[in-house]
């Protein structure tokens, strides 16, 4: 399903003279269809910056991340023109991080719709099915219609998860979406997500519970620093 | 997967104010910081300008005062001829009548490439003296463009302006109010009536929150992006404003100069700048 090779991100900042900031040092590992694969590592290794490599929020510097797209067959996500980018992002890949980034007066209902109407659901099935998730996520009916931006750093966050897997991508790339969540909360969270992984979606996640980690992951890829991979590898 | 072809192709758009000499090249651009050739004093307001635009799609190009991208769309929208590059066009419903298949639309007569932005465009521009007259009702204004885009029933139109106007958020009994008299606010969404009247193909606006104080400039910009779930019309937005950008489009260009130094995914753009100025930019946005 997802095959990342040799894939690294080095960093240009021109106002520091071009000095060169390493993201992360090349890597490559591969994901079965419907397994998901958990980055573990410290802090600052790139964890991150890896799924933003993939869903080409950031582009990659060398290597190439070969995706089975049900749209487009296998592609080179490094690589692949950016329209065809944009509908995999709506079609088929999902991310989601821990920081609510989205439209400014949007209802909570419409925000966790929108991917379905986007996908071509009508307005009723789609707001149904957002209201049905929402409740499972426990948003209270009554914040329906507010504005998540409002909301505490919990309720944002299953807005958040919400979000990115109503429309049940093919590929869910997860940075530690519940990092501000209840224990009850991320029980329901790692439900969702281990019944989405059953129903065939393929993941890329990044917990820092080992407990949420463990429950969740197939297989684990440690990361490590640019200066540990240069010393071990030459 | 096969994807749809671009609506709008523009290739090495061009244009420039003053005689132009071989030099040219080598004085203007965004590494001589400058558009305007020390040889030959002509100004390069836009310099091989290359953009694609895809059914649905809302492509953003930004950047500062002077670098182009409103001669982009002015260019775009025949409202200033081109001294270089060829523009094509997949005409929609009438416009196939009398426009070629695979036609540079920069070479159609004055008639035809105003034949053809009645039927295909819609343009919001910045000063709303532009896009309205000012002395003529507000549906007035929209009844003119539908009559240039061949309707004659005065009934009809007068419905359709009304329609509109409820779409946009103007009160419909100030439809016979001039819009000199009119909010900045309001003019910018009777523009928009205007400009979405003929069911255009491809939508132009031109930096139409600028000047507008935030409350009104976030209901305007809400409007756009509902008519733009609506109504699915392929759309060029203009702005040196990052947030406008973030907020409606998928892809951006950058430019500087005359030149687009830079594009992509709007969010790789803003989140990973690759082009000194696009790093300057996105790190003296305020937020």
């Amino acid at each position: 399903m997802l095959t990342v090779s040799n894939l690294s991100k080095t960093f240009t900042i021109h106002h520091l003279g071009g000095k060169q900031i390493t993201g992360f040092a090349p890597l490559s590992f591969t994901v079965e269809k419907g397994k998901s694969l958990a980055l573990s590592g410290p802090s600052g290794t790139g964890k991150s910056s890896i799924l933003k490599c993939i869903y080409r929020t950031y582009l990659a510097t060398t290597g190439t991340i070969e995706y089975e797209s049900a749209c487009f067959g296998r592609v080179d996500l490094a690589e692949l023109p950016e329209p065809e980018m944009v509908r995999l992002r709506q079609r088929e890949i999902g991310y989601v991080t821990q920081f609510l980034r989205v439209m400014p007066r949007v209802s909570a209902r419409n925000l966790v719709a929108e991917p379905l109407l986007r996908a071509g659901a009508d307005l009723e099935t789609a707001c149904r099915k957002a209201e049905a998730l929402l409740a499972r996520l426990r948003i209270p009916a009554e914040l329906l219609d507010a504005y998540p931006a409002t909301f505490s750093g919990g309720e944002q966050q299953r807005v958040n998860i919400a979000r990115a897997i109503i429309s049940r991508p093919h590929l869910l790339l997860l940075d530690e979406p519940t990092a501000s969540l209840d224990k009850a909360s991320i029980e329901i969270v790692v439900e969702l997500l281990n019944e989405l992984r059953g129903k065939g979606t393929t993941m890329v996640m990044i917990f820092h519970d080992p407990d949420i980690m463990n429950a969740l992951a197939d297989v684990i890829h440690h990361t490590r620093s640019a200066e540990t991979a240069a010393a071990c590898c030459g | 997967m096969i994807m749809s072809r671009p609506i709008l192709i523009a290739n090495h758009l061009t244009k420039r104010y003053g005689p132009g000499c071989p030099r040219c090249r080598d004085h203007t651009g965004a590494q001589h910081n400058s558009n305007q050739c020390q040889a030959c004093k002509t100004v390069i307001a836009c310099d091989n300008v290359n953009l694609r635009v895809f059914p649905r799609e809302v492509v953003g190009i930004v950047g500062e005062s002077g670098s182009g991208k409103s001669t982009v769309i002015k260019l775009l929208h025949f409202d200033l001829d081109a001294d270089g590059g060829e523009v094509f066009l997949e005409a929609n419903g009438k416009a196939k009548e009398f426009i070629p298949a695979e036609k540079n639309v920069l070479e159609l007569s004055t008639f035809r490439k105003r034949q053809l932005r009645n039927s295909v465009m819609g343009i919001v521009y910045q000063h709303p003296h532009l896009g309205l007259r000012m002395n003529i009702s507000a549906g007035g204004n929209i009844a003119e463009r539908l009559l240039m885009s061949g309707w004659r029933h005065v009934g009809d139109m007068r419905d359709r302006s009304a329609l509109l106007l409820t779409r946009t958020e103007v009160p419909v009994e100030r439809m016979d109010d001039l819009p000199r008299n009119f909010s900045g606010g309001m003019q910018q969404r009777v523009q928009i009536s205007k400009a979405l009247s003929n069911e255009p193909a491809l939508l132009l606006l031109d930096e139409v929150t600028t000047g507008l104080d935030v409350s009104v400039q976030a209901r305007v910009l809400d409007l756009i992006r509902r008519l733009q779930q609506e109504l699915d019309v392929a759309t060029l937005v203009v702005s040196h404003d990052l947030g406008v950008i973030r907020m409606l489009t998928t892809r951006t260009l950058v430019m500087k100069n005359g030149q687009v130094v830079e594009s992509g995914l709007t969010d790789q753009v803003l989140e990973d700048p690759q082009h000194p100025y696009t790093q300057l930019l996105v790190s003296s946005a305020l937020h």
